[in-house]
């Protein structure tokens, strides 16, 4: 059985209420509105801020998993500087070496906590401690504006990918077409070289050792080498003619 | 314009539509190798992806194809389990079996890949002559399978005018610009005996269930017993230990013994890339012979105690109405496979005996060439003591030698000859 985003927060809300700590609304905190979907769960101990992000996805591989982890956890470090600690919660299944790398998340300060199937919850990476901002003087048009701001670096970021894929595929395409023109110029070559030996005999010959069972076929330049001189040539051709 | 080429009194022309739109296929169990004509073929894996529908790639990236094949399959490659699940090798020693849908569907798309790669935009273009080369061994359903593919990409696409398929010994003749000779195939799990005169003589076709994957065998088992157990799980070590250290003896007696006496000279050290192990087999050395010698002589009694010890002894094989051993010495398969033909043929076939395919190229270090041959070298000794003079040769280019073969019979078969399931010959033709 998996563990959906639901139950994970519903075990949550339940540790964090045994630890007498107190639950907060997105709108008691200091957040811009485009990092409030970063964050499931929002807790005081004392004066502490703790943000709580939870990731629960359909099967994956585990190299995809192990993707999505990274890109989570550079999401989540924008969430530094509006909380003291942050924390990943992921479900235990997920907790194994071929997903993820704790090194990333102690350079970046994230914390990690395990949610098991039937609610056990662990702390596996503590999270560093914070320096909050403070925004309480922050008037309501500066927050506006750095919210906007953040808003169109998204977008940005969006627009960077998607060129990024387009780049690659007109890449790929670039080298398929380097491939073409290298055969389209080996064609025109071996053309050339035809139409040159065309000209001067307009009849080739062959000689056939019979002794040695090859046979000598001159074609001129148009053909590989191992058509050239090649005595099945001349076996293939009668096929179908009275054998 | 038509080439006129004379041979005294033979004369044969080649159109030129057929010089321009000639077109070989040789499907290897790992390779497709495919093109028009030209100095050498492109290629790609013989394997295809299939895109599992339920996967986010699926759903976002907007595929629309079922089956990836060519360069692109790498992009799609995940993990292991992925790989096993989702990416198809429809052949197992040249054979796809003939009620497995995903591997014909592959080699439906690798078929389509091929040709549409190299489709122009020649107004004057009717098609592809096609030849394919397949295993000699292959079953009567594959031709028409592979016959079906071809019309069917016709039909969609107008890139087949005609297709015919053709056995790979009979191909790698024809590169080899041999008509009367035998072809010793062998790849990594059979090998093939076809003597051919001026067409494959298929009664007297040996294939034997061995190949590269017996000398593997025993490499693992040499691994085994000097203490490098733990790393014969790994397939690609095997072979990479087998290549590195294998050597095929003169006189595997002799080779023995001077490997006992000399032993630093002999001594087989072999350092795994990328990794800080190294494989070193001592005193036990002189094993490396075996690894050579196993592909020419399993039934030596050396090899016994391996056998009995759960080393797989290659199965027997039906030759007409005869059981052949899956041990015999392949001097001795070659012997039985000339006499299933004409007396006053068999000293011609002897003439030139060609070898190709993977397992036939091993090196001999300069240094022990006073104990260890190539493989034709083997094969000529093992013949000569069963007073057979013959010539043997490795296949000058044995990674392309079959297309080629496939591109001189699209240019040289006469457009009228059509095929025949008696004769396995000419062109199959649907328009």
């Amino acid at each position: 059985m998996s563990l959906n985003r639901v139950k994970i927060i519903n075990y949550l809300k339940e540790y964090v209420a045994k630890r007498n700590l107190k639950l907060l609304l997105i709108e008691e905190v200091s957040l811009p509105f485009s990092l409030t979907e970063l964050v499931d769960l929002i807790v005081k101990d004392g004066d502490n801020v703790i943000f709580f992000s939870v990731l629960s996805q359909r099967v994956l591989s585990d190299p995809q998993l192990r993707k999505l982890i990274y890109l989570e956890v550079a999401k989540l470090s924008k969430l530094t500087s509006y909380a003291n600690k942050v924390y990943l919660v992921l479900p235990k299944e997920y907790v194994k070496p071929t997903i993820l790398d704790g090194k990333i998340f102690e350079d970046v300060g994230i914390g990690l906590i395990s949610v098991g199937v039937n609610g056990t919850i662990e702390e596996v990476i503590p999270a560093r401690p914070f320096e909050r901002v403070s925004f309480v003087s922050m008037s309501k048009d500066v927050e506006k504006r750095i919210s906007a701001l953040e808003e169109r670096i998204s977008r940005i970021e969006k627009t960077v990918d998607e060129w990024r894929e387009e780049v690659s595929s007109v890449i790929s395409s670039i080298r398929s077409l380097a491939d073409q023109l290298t055969r389209t110029r080996e064609e025109i070559n071996s053309i050339r070289a035809m139409i040159g030996s065309a000209a001067v005999s307009t009849r080739t010959e062959a000689i056939v050792s019979e002794a040695e069972e090859r046979v000598s076929v001159d074609v001129g330049e148009g053909l590989p080498s191992f058509v050239r001189d090649n005595p099945w040539l001349i076996e293939l051709s009668k096929r179908g003619k009275g054998d | 314009m038509i080439v006129v080429v004379s041979l005294g009194e033979v004369m044969i022309s080649i159109e030129e539509y057929r010089r321009k739109y000639a077109f070989g296929e040789d499907y290897g169990t790992s390779e497709y190798k495919f093109g028009p004509v030209a100095e050498r073929p492109d290629i790609i894996e013989n394997r295809g992806f299939i895109i599992d529908k339920s996967s986010i790639v699926y759903r976002i990236a907007g595929i629309t194809k079922n089956i990836i094949v060519g360069p692109e399959v790498s992009m799609y490659l995940g993990s292991r389990e992925d790989m096993a699940r989702f990416l198809i090798y429809p052949m197992r020693d040249g054979i796809v079996s003939m009620d497995d849908e995903r591997a014909w569907n592959v080699i439906y798309e690798i078929t389509k890949y091929g040709l549409l790669k190299f489709k122009p935009k020649d107004p004057k273009f009717k098609g592809f002559y096609v030849t394919a080369a397949l295993s000699a061994i292959a079953p009567k359903y594959m031709y028409e399978k592979m016959f079906d593919i071809h019309k069917r990409i016709d039909e969609e696409h107008g890139v087949v005018r005609a297709v015919t398929i053709i056995p790979q010994p009979l191909a790698v003749a024809i590169a080899q610009k041999t008509i009367t000779c035998i072809v010793v195939e062998s790849g990594h799990g059979n090998t093939q005996i076809t003597p051919i005169s001026r067409y494959p003589i298929r009664g007297a076709v040996i294939s034997l269930n061995r190949g590269g994957s017996e000398a593997n065998a025993i490499t693992a088992e040499i691994l085994k017993d000097t203490g490098y157990g733990d790393l014969v799980h790994e397939e690609k070590l095997v072979r990479m230990v087998k290549e590195a250290i294998g050597l095929i003896p003169r006189d595997l007696g002799e080779a023995i013994r001077k490997a006992r006496e000399d032993r630093e000279r002999f001594r087989a050290i072999f350092k795994v890339p990328n990794t800080p192990t190294i494989i070193d087999l001592g005193d036990n050395s002189w094993m490396r012979f075996l690894i050579g010698e196993i592909v020419f002589d399993p039934e030596n009694e050396i090899f016994e105690s391996y056998y009995k010890r759960g080393m797989p002894r290659p199965k027997d094989t039906r030759l007409g109405d005869e059981i052949i051993r899956g041990t015999i010495n392949l001097a001795d398969a070659i012997i039985k496979s000339a006499q299933k033909t004409p007396l006053e043929l068999q000293p011609h076939l002897y003439k030139r005996i060609i070898l190709s395919g993977g397992n036939f190229a091993w090196k001999v270090p300069e240094e022990f060439k006073d104990i260890a041959v190539d493989a034709a070298s083997k094969i000529k000794m093992l013949l000569k003591e069963r007073n057979i003079d013959a010539v043997v040769e490795l296949t000058k280019d044995p990674m392309y030698s079959v297309w080629k073969g496939c591109i001189v019979y699209s240019i040289a078969v006469p457009d009228d000859y059509l095929w025949s399931w008696r004769r396995m010959e000419g062109w199959y033709k649907w328009r």
